[in-house]
């Protein structure tokens, strides 16, 4: 009978309190506040609950740990309820009760009365909340004890993307491509044995949209990560969301941030900043100019992304010895100056519009400068200008276009689905962003859990997607590469060819 | 850093000669500020330094807890006691990084949570006698000392935080083995040297005496740092006005006394527009040696010369040491202020 009940509760999921339980052992919360307080020491000060996490001493799967000397024991709830000897202090004690069990996270001392090492805190919460927390302490590390998502045979992770709208097709590709790309990882073997299963939810490619679509993927703790999910220009709402949710979001569909502080702890983007891109153009005309040292002009529009190339090329033209000798914002007099100042080289940031207009003004005054364009924002443009400026101008571009890359994976998959060759750019994106979540699962081990999730990427060096520039990550970076390939247009096929190698910005 | 000896050592008569020699290293605080170790964090002070790193999970938690009871005890501003945590995983803890540290624990004002370049750090680590391999092995060590006296003493991090309040209560209430700070003067170096224009000086009876002084150390052919250290101090001296010359003066010594002959600096210093009351000078090797070991600007290697500008009024005492390259207003008033 007893043993039939055991079998019966392992196969379970965690309850509802085991759940709250598992919030208070792993972040001393509750629903996101602090359950209550620790206090080191008989005297010491009560500090907020959440600044001693169980699992930051005791292990996610109460497995213990061991630094600098302490070694906080396992709290699995069959060395709890035997005798045992502390691995700290040597001392012998009998098997717990649950209200030893209280007594010891309340008041620090063992099943005999004895204080336990003043290492392990006290702890003062309400008392349904230690409730939950003992409830947990039963099922902790126990077989479906798993991370939300997860169950013994599959991984389920999540996507908000556009499936309805104009920009459907485009959702639509992404989808596919990590379809494509987890059903293959799941017909060799899985991670572990356990198959991808890929969650959409609905974006209608607006802010509002993709906020909504990953709110419903956020709650009820559905998804066990996010991926590629598909953000407009500079919108970081959902960014917040699952920082707040705690939920890693691998490689969004979206233009980097330029992190000047600690970036969003929980995303992780794929693509150099525009930041980056332009102290890699920067680079690349000096080096293309040296001994010569071209004059620079900038003309940019009003968003914040446009303000992250004029700083990124002000910072490298200073490093690089090179003069910007006009800098302003899109006014209709701006060419006009740039022309009058003799500028070798005009980048402009700003949209397509604003790109093709830039490229008009040139073309009435003759042989001007240079026209510098981006293709992360610019490249509805490309196509309006005028034959003699689009003749000598270049483009930065996040990535090398895949043709000419080591892309072999990609594009046998690509075969292998049956998939058009459209929408190539979102295409890449979504099978970088797949394959760093692929890696880094294999490598956080056979119990996946978020926190290692997060710790096994800021390890990720120099990941090769083959679409991509190589990756990395680190506890403070949150933008997995830095730089720019340089595009120039064939006067003839109009098509892009790619006149550099990956630039990686010199620091 | 080599040979860095803090100039207040000096003046207050070697007090102990086993004090650690704590470095000047920059570092940043948990606001982002910089600042130089010794000078702005321990010079003066009674001190409590830990060690510690944001992502560290078993014993940085009971450390920190330690200190924030340590503070509690001590009351409001931690009784003009620092307590200062050293990141030993500088490379991930950014003042940001470090500033949510504080928070978690409710560290409050005279609390310094540092951290800085990994090489520097290592180096201050280094010379604070706990220089780590491993992080995850880092000896939960408290240092805790008073400049003034030159009482040090090491307790372990986890001992009771009622330990550790007793230690520094211990280290505040210590005395100097020998106050005269005054007598000290006779610790400056009066050797001969030679100015930009080639006349003999003696450093202490010529330049520093009854005279409020900014000194700092240079060569001309430097690549680094010389030259905008230089310009700073051309900036420097224009707020300091007729007040240059008169009551205060500028000195500036090469490391490099070899190459840099009177006529060499002569160039150098009208470059950088001198005025009168800005001394540039060299000399013979062991004269100039002897100065720049005296004030803990000799260096084995120039290229290590520091870029710190010592100010003070030798008459009176009341000495600073602050980054020559910083603001050269700011520069000037604490000369002035220093002069007054
Ligand atoms: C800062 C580190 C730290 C944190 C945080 C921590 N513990 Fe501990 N814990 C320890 C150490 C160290 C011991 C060993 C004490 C001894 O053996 O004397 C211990 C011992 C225990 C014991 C006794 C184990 C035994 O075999 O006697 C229990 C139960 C326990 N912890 C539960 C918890 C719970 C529940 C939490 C969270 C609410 C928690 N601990 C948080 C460090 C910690």
């Amino acid at each position: 009978m007893r043993m039939l009940l055991v079998a019966a509760l392992l196969l379970s999921a965690l309850t509802l309190d085991q759940q709250h339980g598992r919030e208070i052992y792993r972040r001393g919360k509750f629903a996101g506040s602090a359950v209550g307080t620790a206090t080191i020491g008989a005297e010491g000060v009560p500090l907020p609950s959440s600044s001693f996490a169980c699992a930051t001493c005791h292990g996610i799967w109460g497995e213990g740990s061991r630094e600098s000397g302490i070694e906080p024991p396992s709290l699995v709830w069959k060395r709890l309820m035997s005798p045992a000897v502390s691995p700290v202090t040597s001392r012998r004690r009998t098997a717990y009760t649950p209200e030893t069990l209280r007594r010891a996270i309340t008041a620090g001392v063992d099943p005999s009365g004895a204080h336990l090492h003043p290492g392990m805190p006290r702890y003062s919460m309400p008392d349904e909340r230690l409730t939950e927390l003992l409830a947990y302490l039963e099922r902790l590390g126990d077989d479906d004890d798993t991370d939300p998502g997860v169950t013994a045979t599959s991984i389920r992770v999540g996507a908000a993307l556009p499936l309805s709208g104009p920009l459907e097709p485009a959702g639509r590709s992404i989808r596919e491509t990590l379809e494509q790309l987890f059903a293959d990882a799941s017909r060799n073997g899985g991670i572990y044995g356990r198959r991808i299963e890929l969650v959409v939810e609905d974006s209608g490619g607006t802010a509002a949209g993709l906020l909504e679509a990953t709110r419903r993927l956020v709650a009820g703790d559905r998804v066990f990560a996010l991926v590629s999910s598909f953000e407009t220009a500079g919108d970081m709402d959902a960014g917040r969301l699952v920082e707040t949710a705690e939920i890693p979001l691998i490689g969004p569909v979206a233009l980097s941030p330029h992190d000047k502080n600690l970036p969003n702890a929980y995303v992780f983007y794929l693509l150099p900043s525009l930041y980056d891109q332009a102290r890699a153009v920067v680079d690349f005309i000096a080096a293309k100019e040296a001994p010569r040292h071209p004059r620079l002009a900038v003309i940019y529009a009003g968003t914040a992304l446009d303000q992250d190339v004029v700083d990124g090329l002000r910072s490298q033209a200073a490093r690089d010895g090179l003069e910007i000798v006009s800098e302003q914002s899109d006014v209709p007099s701006a060419v006009t100056t740039v022309l009058a100042r003799q500028a070798n080289y005009l980048v402009f940031a700003g949209d397509g519009a604003g790109l093709a207009r830039v490229g008009r003004e040139l073309d009435q005054a003759g042989n001007g400068p240079v026209l510098v364009g981006f293709i992360s924002t610019a490249q509805s443009g490309v196509g309006q200008l005028p034959p003699s400026v689009a003749a000598r101008a270049l483009f930065a571009a996040p990535a090398l276009p895949p043709d000419t890359r080591q892309a072999s994976a990609f594009f046998s998959l690509l075969q292998a689905g049956h998939s058009p060759r459209t929408y190539l750019g979102l295409r890449t994106s979504a099978f970088a962003a797949g394959s760093v979540l692929l890696q880094a699962l294999r490598s956080s081990g056979s119990r996946p859990n978020r926190d290692s999730l997060v710790g096994t990427l800021e390890r990720l060096q120099h990941f090769e997607t083959g679409v991509t520039a190589p990756l990395t990550f680190g506890p403070n970076r949150r933008v997995g590469s830095a730089g720019a390939v340089v595009l120039a247009l064939d006067p003839a096929s109009h098509d892009f060819v790619v006149v550099s190698g990956w630039i990686a910005p010199k620091n | 850093m080599k040979a860095w000896m803090p100039l207040l050592l000096l003046l207050t008569a070697l007090a102990a000669a086993e004090q650690p020699r704590i470095p000047d290293t920059i570092v940043q605080d948990q606001d982002g500020h910089q600042l130089l170790f010794y000078s702005d964090l321990v010079k003066g002070h009674t001190v409590a330094i830990n060690f510690i790193f944001t992502s560290c999970t078993t014993i940085c938690p009971v450390l920190t807890a330690n200190f924030r009871k340590v503070q509690k005890d001590l009351g409001e501003n931690a009784g003009g006691v620092r307590l200062i945590s050293i990141s030993v995983d500088p490379t991930t803890d950014t003042p940001d990084r470090l500033k949510r540290f504080a928070a978690q624990y409710q560290a409050g004002p005279g609390w310094s949570l540092v951290t800085g370049n990994k090489t520097e750090i290592d180096t201050l680590l280094g010379a604070l006698g706990v220089a780590v391999q491993n992080k995850l092995d880092h000896t939960p060590t408290v240092l805790i000392g008073n400049d003034v006296s030159g009482y040090w003493q090491r307790v372990s991090g986890l001992a009771s935080p009622a330990v550790i309040l007793r230690t520094v209560q211990d280290a505040a209430a210590s005395q100097p083995e020998s106050p005269s700070a005054a007598a000290a003067v006779k610790y400056f170096p009066n050797a001969e040297l030679l100015t930009q224009d080639g006349a003999k000086v003696h450093f202490y009876d010529d330049l520093l005496k009854g005279k409020t002084v900014l000194i700092n150390f240079m060569f001309t052919s430097c690549a680094g740092v010389c030259s905008p250290m230089t310009a700073n101090l051309a900036r420097v001296q224009k707020h300091l006005g007729e007040r240059l010359g008169r009551d205060i003066v500028i000195i500036s010594i090469t490391v490099d006394p070899v190459a840099d002959t009177p006529s060499v600096l002569k160039a150098y210093a009208d470059k950088f527009g001198a005025k009168p009351g800005w001394y540039f000078l060299t000399g013979s090797n062991a004269n100039v040696d002897g100065v720049l070991s005296k004030l803990g600007g000799y260096v084995e290697d120039k290229n290590q010369h520091s870029s710190v500008l010592i100010v003070g009024n030798v008459a009176r005492g009341g000495w600073r040491k602050i980054l020559a390259i910083g603001d050269a207003e700011a520069i000037a008033n604490v000369a002035l202020d220093l002069a007054r």
